[in-house]
């Protein structure tokens, strides 16, 4: 029993190790690492798939690229050590382009901006501030949630650090958990968990603050979501902000959007990579 | 890393020593009353404090403290009831909950430690003790205790050692201690390994500390003539050597 099983074994090496020339000629499967908790730009459906706009965005570009993709899901914190170990090839799902990322890592083009807003309680009443001053000064004090390592946190820290009690989370849940429970007076993130937050019957006493904080008035909040990857993996960039000048000028990009989104956070098709 | 960002990143890990120390000096304190409760109780007289005392141990000591700390912050926030009641003072707080969370979790274990010393008292003692005379109560604080933190306290310096490492669990509900800051530091420099190397110098500088210091303790506390003797180097003359 013990000898056939060994032969087997070694049948089924000398089979891989045979095969393995063979299959080098294709392409390897695109790795990408997604958050799978962050709506709606990705997600898990209660099946355990996921889904979102960066998924269904990356799916269209694995096939105008015609290559095979492979997702994980794995929480935020931990997917730039991983893709710097290269246990993937490109990160997607909502992640904002910013200078100091791209001093160790490389982006694909920016394919969508979307402002954040703080959200919280109608009760508390401080909606309806006509700018970021106005609204600056009716937070002082309090105490505010944010995920750890978005530009929402950035944004905290330079807008209000030292004003306000910050209070920093893994996941976007967690937040909302929290927000929903009262331990915040508000809350911070970009507009679309704020958009699929107060679309539940849980979320109904929350309300998203005017104004938006969007990227061009603070411009250290970059100029978008771009995939994350590697500075070696130039090929594969390349390939990938081929498919995406593609996907933008055919308006793909602008319909999946309005799906996820509810309206259109397309950006337009950045010249220096997609030609005139 | 650079020397700046270095020394930005020692600074705001040197401010969360603090939160880390602080959550281990409420928790351990209230963990050892929770222990003491249930090791009285779980000797008592009466069945139903026996049951009490001996399901809280086992349902603390079988589940994670990650699971017992969302439960306690995230799980019981979802009850409006709770809300409006006066536990929400307590549960409100994150710092609050995760010494409450930690000291439920180290109060089970504390009590086997209790349970183990208890155990390890010799019956020749106390029986010596009664026949002398003494009163229930001298018989308990002139020689079971004693005897019983002496054979208790390796084991409890093990749990004091566990407590402090497991506050970095409190970073999960938004405390900002050491493994907190660290997080958020390594989300903004990108340096994961320097930053979370750092933390784990600083852990390991505070519970070698902390283990001398129980150690020193340990040896305060044994008889005399039970401390091991200081080696010294023999200089006996060998027999035959210069055969």
């Amino acid at each position: 029993m013990y000898r056939k099983l060994v032969g087997l074994l070694t049948a089924l090496a000398l089979g891989a190790s045979l095969a393995g020339p063979a299959a080098a000629e294709e392409k390897p499967e695109v790795r990408i690492g997604t958050d799978g908790g962050y709506l709606p730009w990705s997600s898990m459906t209660p099946a355990g798939e996921l889904t979102g706009f960066d998924i269904e965005l990356a799916k269209l570009v694995c096939e105008r690229m015609e290559r095979k993709c492979r997702f994980t899901a794995q929480p935020w914190e931990g997917q730039i050590p991983a893709l710097e170990q290269g246990k993937y090839d490109i990160l997607v799902g909502g992640i904002s382009i910013t200078a100091e990322r791209q001093k160790r890592l490389a982006f694909t083009q920016s394919y969508a901006n979307l402002p954040i807003n703080f959200a919280a309680a109608k009760s508390a009443g401080l909606n309806g501030k006509s700018a970021w001053p106005e609204l600056r000064e009716a937070l002082v004090g309090k105490t505010i949630g944010v995920q750890s390592g978005t530009q929402s946190q950035r944004f905290m820290d330079n807008e209000l650090k030292g004003d306000v009690t910050i209070r920093l989370y893994d996941n976007q849940d967690s937040l909302n958990l929290d927000l929903l429970a009262g331990r915040l007076d508000a809350a911070l993130a970009g507009r679309s968990p704020w958009i699929a937050l107060t679309g539940t019957t849980q979320g109904e006493g929350i309300e998203i603050l005017s104004p938006d904080l969007n990227f061009e008035t603070f411009n250290y909040l970059g100029v978008g979501v771009g995939g994350l990857m590697r500075k070696d993996s130039d090929e594969l960039r390349k390939a990938w902000d081929v498919a995406l000048c593609a996907l933008k000028k055919e308006g793909e990009i602008r319909r999946i959007s309005e799906h996820w989104f509810g309206f259109d956070i397309s950006t337009r098709a950045d010249p220096a990579v997609c030609g005139a | 890393m650079d020397f700046e960002t270095t020394l930005r990143v020692l600074t705001e890990l040197a401010g969360a020593i603090w939160v880390t120390l602080a959550l281990a000096a409420a928790t351990l304190p209230l963990g050892f009353v929770l222990a003491a409760l249930a090791t009285w109780a779980r000797a008592s007289r009466h069945r139903v404090a026996r049951m009490i005392a001996v399901a809280y141990v086992t349902a603390f000591r079988s589940t994670p403290l990650l699971v017992q700390i969302f439960v306690l912050y995230y799980g019981l926030s979802q009850f409006a009831w709770l809300r409006e009641s006066p536990a929400w003072i307590v549960l409100k707080d994150p710092f609050a909950c995760a010494v409450v969370a930690m000291s439920l979790c180290t109060g089970a274990y504390t009590a086997e430690v209790m349970r183990g010393g208890l155990a390890a008292v010799p019956k020749g003692a106390v029986e010596a003790a009664r026949a002398l005379g003494l009163s229930p109560l001298k018989v308990l604080f002139l020689v079971t205790v004693p005897i019983a933190v002496r054979r208790a306290l390796p084991a409890y310096s093990n749990e004091i050692v566990v407590t402090l490492k497991a506050t970095s669990l409190a970073s999960t509900i938004t405390v900002m201690e050491l493994t907190g800051v660290a997080k958020d530091l390594m989300s903004q420099t990108f340096a994961v390994i320097e930053v979370f190397c750092m933390v784990a110098a600083i852990y390991l500088a505070i519970n070698t500390i902390l283990i001398m210091l129980l150690r020193a303790l340990e040896l305060r506390l044994t008889p005399l003539h039970e401390r091991p003797k200081p080696q010294r180097t023999a200089r006996v003359a060998r027999p035959n050597a210069a055969l």
